[in-house]
C-alpha cells in the first residue's frame, strides 16, 4: 500500500557501541505494530530514527517508498508521542491540539474545527479551554494523542506513554489506543517493555534484544511458538529445563536433562548432542493423574518450594535443576484444585506438543539472556 | 514559626528577628531614608543655616536632573546605553545558554563554562582594564584590523560611549547567562523535541516553547544587567576617560564636591529610573517579583 513504513539492514552506532544491529522490517499502512524489549534493547533508538530526531549509521527507511534520509523531524509524515507526553504547559488543551496547524499556517477558522473534532474523538468535548494541569493522567493522554493525530501523521509513534498510568486506567487505556488505531486508520508503532501491552493491543510485535529482532509475529505466534530462548523467556512466564539432544525426528526431539527424557517439539530443528533448552508454559503443566495427563505426556517429578495463591489462579513451584528459576504449575482455581503442601515431591506433566526445544541464550549471538 | 519557637526559644528567635530587624532597617532602609531627605533638602554651604529658617523641603535638586542641558544628556545617554547593553547580552545570552543547556553537561560544554567563569574570578577593574589594552588606539584590536586591511588609520574605541558599552557587556553578561541557564534547564527537552516533531520551524519552537518558558529568567537577567550596566562606575571611569562620562560619574562628581544634596538628589533619580525599569520588565514579560526571585 501506498504508505508501507519499511526499515531495511537500519543501524545505529554511537562512538563503539551498536543500539540498533541491521533491522529490517515492513509496517504495512494502518497496522499497530510493537517493538517490544527490555531496556537498552535499541528500541527507542529505532523509533527515533523514524521520527528523524537521529540519523540511522547505514540502512534506509522508507514511507511509501520513499527514503527519509534527511528530512527533519518537523517534515517527517510522523508524529510521536513521548513517554512523558510532552504537552505546552503554558498553552490551553485546545492550543496544544492545534498546535501542529498553527505551525503550518492553518487558519483559525479551519484550526477551531480540527480541534473540536479531536476533542470529539477523544471524549474530551468542552475541554479546548482548560488548562494542562488540569487534566487527570488518561485525559492528558489523551490530549497528546489528539495533538499527535491532529497534524494528520502517517505513521503515530508511541514511546510508552502509559507506563506512567495506574494498571487500571492502563488497562482501559489499551483499549481505548486500539480502538483509536482502528478508526483512524493510521499506523501505529508502539514501543514497550510491557509485554501484556505489546501483546494486547499489537497486529504484529517484533521482539527485540540487543539491538537485534529475535522474532516478529502476532501476539499468538510469539507467545505459542517462540523461535529463541530469548522470546520464550521474556515474553510470558515459560519454564525453563536445560540439557542435551539425544534425538530428533519428525518434528519432535528428545532431551536428557537432570529429571529424566524428556520430549518436546523441535521446530528449530536441533540435532542429537546439542546443547538445548526446553520450556514450557506453566499453565501447560498439570498434575500428574490430573485431566489431560496421558501416558504419551512428559513426567517430572520434584519437590514442592512454595504456593502462590492468586485468586483466579494458584501457582506452584516446584525446585528445579540446573536453572535458579522454580519450574512453575499454573493450577486453575475452578474448585477442583487439589491440596499441595510446601515439602511434599509431586508428579507432574505435560504433553510434548506443549513444550518446545530452543539453543540456549546466546547461541545465535552474544551472550546474556532478559533480565 | 512553632518549629523555630520549639528549636531556639522565645529568646533566641528574638535575638534572630531583632538582627534582621537592625541590618534591614538601620543598615539598609535607615541610609537611604536620610540620602531621600537629603535629596529634597537644597545644599546650605554654611553647617549654621542647616536646620534654619533656609533648609526646606525642595524639588529644585531633582529639578536640575532635567533641566540642566549636561546633565539630561548623560542621564539619557546612561539610561539608553544600558538598555542597549542590556540588549546586545540578551542577545548574546539567550543563544549561549541555549546552546549550553541542550548540549548536555558533557566534555566541551564545561570548557566553555569555565571559560566563561574564569575571567570573573578575577577582580573587575583588571578585566577592564585589560578591555583597554584591547581597545587602545593601537591596542590589539586596532593593530589586528590595520593587519587585515580593513582599516589604514586605528579606530577610536577608548574614550568613546561605544568602548564602554562594549566594556559594559562584557563584564555583566554572565548575570545575564546565568539566570538565562538556569530557567533553560528547567525546561523538559522533549517539549522542544515535541514542537519539532509537529512541524515546528527552529524559529517558532523558540517563540512558542522556549521564550514563554524562560520568560523569568529573560527578566531577572535584563533587570540585574540593566541595574548593574546603569550603576556602573569603574567600566565607563576606565573606558570612557574624560568624553564618554556616565551619570555615576555625576553623581560621584557632587558628592566629592561636597554637594550632598544634589548628589543625593541625582543618585535617587538613578534608583528610580532602574525601578521603572524593573516594573516595565515585569509589564513586558508578564512575570511576577515572586517568578524572578525564584
Amino acid at each position: 500500500m501506498a504508505n508501507d513504513l519499511e526499515l531495511i539492514d537500519v543501524v545505529k552506532k554511537f562512538g563503539d557501541f551498536t543500539a540498533v544491529h541491521g533491522v529490517t522490517v515492513t509496517m504495512p499502512q494502518g497496522e499497530f505494530f510493537s517493538f517490544l524489549g527490555p531496556s537498552g534493547c535499541g528500541k527507542t533508538t529505532i523509533l527515533r530514527m523514524i521520527s528523524g530526531f537521529i540519523d540511522p549509521s547505514a540502512g534506509v527507511i522508507r514511507l511509501g517508498g520513499r527514503d527519509l534520509n534527511g528530512i527533519g523531524p518537523n517534515k517527517r509524515p510522523t508524529a510521536l508521542i513521548f513517554q512523558n507526553l510532552a504537552l505546552f504547559p503554558l498553552m490551553s488543551v485546545a492550543d496544544n491540539i492545534g498546535y501542529g496547524l498553527m505551525v503550518r499556517g492553518v487558519g483559525k477558522t479551519e484550526r477551531r474545527q480540527v480541534v473540536d473534532r479531536m476533542l470529539e474523538l477523544i471524549a474530551l468535548k468542552g475541554y479546548g479551554d482548560k488548562r494542562i494541569d488540569e487534566l487527570s493522567g488518561g485525559q492528558k493522554q489523551r490530549v497528546a494523542i489528539a495533538r499527535a493525530l491532529a497534524v494528520e501523521p502517517k505513521v503515530l509513534l508511541l514511546d510508552e506513554p502509559l507506563s506512567a498510568l495506574d494498571l487500571k486506567l492502563r488497562q482501559h487505556m489499551r483499549q481505548e489506543l486500539r480502538a483509536l488505531q482502528r478508526r483512524t486508520g493510521v499506523t501505529f508503532i508502539y514501543i514497550t517493555h510491557d509485554q501484556g501491552e505489546a501483546l494486547a493491543m499489537s497486529d504484529r510485535v517484533a521482539v527485540m534484544s540487543q539491538g537485534r529482532i529475535e522474532q516478529i509475529g502476532t501476539s499468538t505466534e510469539i507467545y505459542n511458538s517462540p523461535q529463541t530462548a530469548f522470546v520464550a523467556a521474556f515474553v510470558g512466564e515459560n519454564n525453563a529445563i536445560g540439557g542435551k539432544v539425544t534425538a530428533a525426528e519428525y518434528g519432535y526431539g528428545a532431551i536428557d536433562t537432570p529429571f529424566g527424557r524428556l520430549r518436546a517439539a523441535n521446530p528449530r530443528g536441533m540435532k542429537p548432542g546439542e546443547e538445548a533448552v526446553l520450556f514450557v508454559r506453566p499453565e501447560r503443566v498439570h498434575l500428574a493423574g490430573q485431566n489431560g495427563a496421558n501416558g504419551s505426556d512428559n513426567a517430572l517429578e520434584s519437590q514442592v518450594l512454595d504456593g502462590v495463591f492468586e485468586g483466579p489462579v494458584a501457582n506452584i513451584l516446584l525446585a528445579n535443576q540446573g536453572d535458579a528459576r522454580p519450574i512453575t504449575v499454573t493450577l486453575t482455581n475452578d474448585g477442583a484444585t487439589p491440596r499441595v503442601s510446601r515439602g511434599e515431591r509431586r508428579r507432574v506433566a505435560f504433553s510434548p506438543d506443549d513444550a518446545i526445544l530452543l539453543p540456549p541464550y546466546g547461541a545465535a549471538h552474544g551472550a546474556g539472556g532478559p533480565a | 514559626m512553632k518549629e523555630a519557637l520549639q528549636r531556639f526559644g522565645a529568646a533566641g528567635v528574638g535575638a534572630i528577628l531583632f538582627g534582621v530587624a537592625f541590618w534591614a532597617l538601620m543598615l539598609i532602609a535607615g541610609p537611604m531614608l536620610l540620602m531621600v531627605d537629603m535629596a529634597f533638602h537644597p545644599y546650605l554651604p554654611n553647617p549654621a543655616d542647616v536646620g534654619g529658617p533656609k533648609d526646606v523641603y525642595t524639588v529644585a535638586n531633582f529639578a536640575k536632573v532635567f533641566t540642566d542641558e549636561l546633565n539630561w544628556k548623560v542621564f539619557s545617554k546612561t539610561m539608553y546605553s544600558s538598555i542597549l547593553v542590556t540588549i546586545i547580552a540578551l542577545l548574546i545570552g539567550y543563544p549561549l545558554s541555549f546552546i549550553l543547556v541542550r548540549s548536555g553537561r558533557s566534555g566541551w560544554v564545561g570548557i566553555l563554562m569555565i571559560g566563561l567563569l574564569i575571567p570573573f574570578w578575577v577582580n573587575e577593574i583588571l578585566r577592564t582594564f585589560a578591555w583597554q589594552l584591547l581597545l587602545a588606539r593601537y591596542g590589539f584590536i586596532n593593530t589586528m584590523l590595520m593587519n587585515l586591511g580593513l582599516t589604514d588609520d586605528p579606530i577610536a574605541f577608548t574614550n568613546t560611549d561605544f568602548g564602554v558599552q562594549v566594556g559594559l557587556v562584557y563584564a555583566y553578561i554572565l548575570f545575564m547567562i546565568f539566570p538565562l541557564y538556569s530557567t533553560m534547564e528547567s525546561l523538559d527537552p522533549n517539549q522542544v523535541d515535541a514542537a519539532r516533531d509537529l512541524g515546528a520551524p527552529f524559529w517558532r519552537i523558540h517563540w512558542d516553547i522556549v521564550i514563554p518558558h524562560s520568560k523569568p529568567g529573560i527578566a531577572s537577567g535584563c533587570i540585574v544587567t540593566f541595574m548593574l550596566a546603569a550603576g556602573s562606575y569603574i567600566v565607563p571611569e576606565l573606558l570612557g576617560g574624560t568624553r564618554a562620562i556616565w551619570f555615576t560619574k555625576l553623581i560621584y562628581l557632587q558628592f566629592d564636591a561636597i554637594n550632598w544634596n544634589l548628589g543625593a538628589a541625582y543618585a535617587f533619580s538613578l534608583v528610580v529610573m532602574c525601578l521603572l525599569f524593573i516594573l516595565l520588565m515585569m509589564a513586558i514579560f508578564r512575570v511576577t517579583l515572586k517568578d524572578i526571585a525564584r
